[in-house]
């Protein structure tokens, strides 16, 4: 199979949306013009000519959600951004919305609920069509928050943040499945989720865990290669080489105990390979073929 | 040599019996009376009438912390509490104190500020006494929230803010040693220190993460056998396998990138042992 030719984008959401967001009480403050995510998902495109569409179709506030972007992308002199404002799947298979994606160099989620996201797309023509483009073309697919976690195949719907590795906390269902390899969650080290998080890679462990961390993201390309953006920083967990642990079984509501969960953080700039489990040189490799 | 003394490092925010609602009482509830951290020190002490000392030095407010801490052993049956507020070295060699301390059979560093903590203790009598009783005697030496931050070799703490408007740096100070090659941090999960005690690990990969979460903590024996109490997780961070060099990141002229850390979470009634650095 052919590695995909587009890039993903996940962002652990909260991402600078203007100047005044930018943020200096963090280990590498970006600024928001030069480096910022949202500046960002433009170079991975065509830059300030770049055609995004902003669908806030996880969120309960879509039209303020959607205004919100276009005013973050204006601080970007970017002036192609359209909102795409879908409630159900009836809608984003209309014509317009299947126009509007065809005609785009990308698509951005915004945050909100995964669940009302994934109930919107879920075997459309749209995410058929979405999924096409992320694979044969250059096409960018980036989202916050619960856009972000949505672009896995076994996308995180619940469980609580704060709390130990308890069997049956957390549960996964299925998300767009555009990174079939990761289980993704957001707002990381601010809302301490790393028992959320472990606890999702045990149910999976074939996938690679991301935590990413508010105003932090990675851009994904050949469906493998990351590199981190943001003023953050993205914890990586691996379940390869989990030696003693009582998962299996363990009750729901057990505690659990793992030993020799291997993780990596990623600063700006930092690059790792899914498939190879390592960090890796900066620029992407050239795909076979 | 065998250490004979046991110590308890406490995440802070343990239960006190006060009636509030644990942090993770859904999780994995203990009983205040019967099961939970501060049970379980009273509970190591060999001799149960034996008194024991609250050292308060690390708290702002030593007053409160101290009938707070009198209060909840009480409510364990411990009779013989009392507290000592030391603010200086010269204090900490106070003959009396010396005396109290010798005859303890536990000794309970409260929360606060770490740093002030060990700057009064540091080098004094009184850390020597400690150390020494620990070393040789079955005591219970005990610490919460910053009291357990000062235990390892190596202790953390936030710097200033520095002048550029960046993050404060942390600085790795001298801690009182009680706990060899080891890092602990406190307050684990619910203030996200994932990260500032992995960066941590990351400089001194020769030390051991221990991040305790909040009315969670580990009981060390012989200096070596750690078991996991209370109600929340303990995560382990060892940081070995970052001198395995990869080329690629050594080129790297970035600062915060940490490659292969490993990670251990522990629950309650797991066993860890510090030299092995296994679950035991």
């Amino acid at each position: 199979m052919q590695p995909p030719k587009g890039k993903l984008i996940p962002i652990g959401g909260k991402e600078a949306r203007g100047p005044e967001d930018e943020k200096a009480d963090v280990l590498q403050p970006v600024d928001f013009s030069e480096h910022g995510i949202l500046k960002e998902i433009l170079a991975e495109m065509r830059g300030c000519e770049s055609r995004l569409l902003v669908i806030p179709a996880a969120s309960s506030i879509p039209d303020e959600m959607g205004d919100m972007y276009l005013d973050a992308f204006g601080h970007l002199s970017c002036p192609h951004v359209e909102v795409l404002n879908v409630r159900d799947r009836r809608q984003a298979d209309s014509k317009k919305s299947l126009q509007l994606l065809a005609e785009a160099d990308g698509v951005f989620f915004s945050g909100g609920d995964q669940n009302r996201l994934t109930r919107c797309f879920a075997d459309t023509e749209f995410l058929t069509l979405l999924r096409q483009r992320y694979e044969r073309e250059n096409f960018v697919v980036a989202g916050t928050s619960a856009g972000a976690m949505a672009m896995a195949k076994h996308m995180i719907t619940e469980g609580d943040s704060a709390e130990p590795v308890l069997k049956g906390l957390v549960g996964t269902a299925g998300g767009l499945g555009l990174f079939p390899e990761a289980i993704i969650d957001t707002h990381f080290m601010n809302r301490g989720r790393l028992a959320r998080l472990t606890e999702a890679l045990l149910l999976h462990p074939r996938c690679v865990a991301l935590g990413l961390s508010e105003d932090t993201g990675v851009v994904v390309s050949q469906g493998d290669h990351l590199r981190a953006i943001g003023s953050g920083v993205v914890l990586v967990v691996e379940a390869d080489e989990i030696g003693q642990t009582n998962y299996k079984r363990a009750k729901k509501g057990d505690p659990v105990f793992i030993e020799n969960l291997r993780m990596h953080i990623l600063a700006r700039e930092a690059c790792y390979s899914v498939r190879e489990r390592r960090f890796v040189a900066e620029a992407a490799a050239v795909p076979a073929g | 040599m065998l250490v004979k003394g046991t110590l308890v490092a406490i995440g802070g925010n343990e239960d006190k019996g006060t009636g509030r609602r644990p942090l993770h009482e859904k999780d994995t509830p203990q009983k205040f009376v019967s099961s939970g951290i501060l049970f379980r020190v009273a509970s190591e002490m060999k001799h149960p009438d034996a008194p024991i000392e609250i050292i308060t030095t690390a708290s702002s407010i030593p007053e409160k912390v101290g009938r707070d801490y009198q209060r909840a052993f009480r409510r364990l049956g411990r009779r013989h509490v009392n507290v000592m507020h030391l603010e200086t070295p010269a204090e900490a060699a106070d003959p009396d104190v010396l005396a109290r301390v010798a005859e303890a059979g536990c000794v309970l560093f409260s929360g606060g500020d770490q740093l002030k903590l060990v700057l009064a203790l540091r080098d004094t009598p009184l850390a020597e006494l400690i150390h020494e009783r620990y070393l040789h005697e079955p005591v219970v030496i005990a610490g919460t929230s910053a009291g357990a931050m000062a235990m390892s070799d190596l202790m953390m703490y936030p710097g200033s803010p520095r002048a550029d408007g960046l993050a404060p740096e942390l600085d790795l100070q001298p801690g009182l040693a009680l706990v060899h090659d080891a890092i602990i941090d406190t307050h684990f999960l619910v203030r996200g220190r994932f990260r500032r005690l992995a960066i941590a690990v990351s400089e001194q990969p020769q030390h051991l993460g221990i991040g305790l979460e909040e009315d969670t903590g580990v009981v060390i024996r012989r200096g070596n056998q750690l078991e996991t109490i209370g109600s929340g997780l303990v995560t382990i961070i060892d940081g070995r396998s970052l001198q395995e060099a990869n080329p690629t990141v050594a080129k790297s002229v970035h600062e915060i990138f940490i490659e292969n850390l490993l990670v251990h979470v522990l629950a309650h009634g797991n066993n860890f042992t510090l030299r092995g650095r296994k679950i035991s």
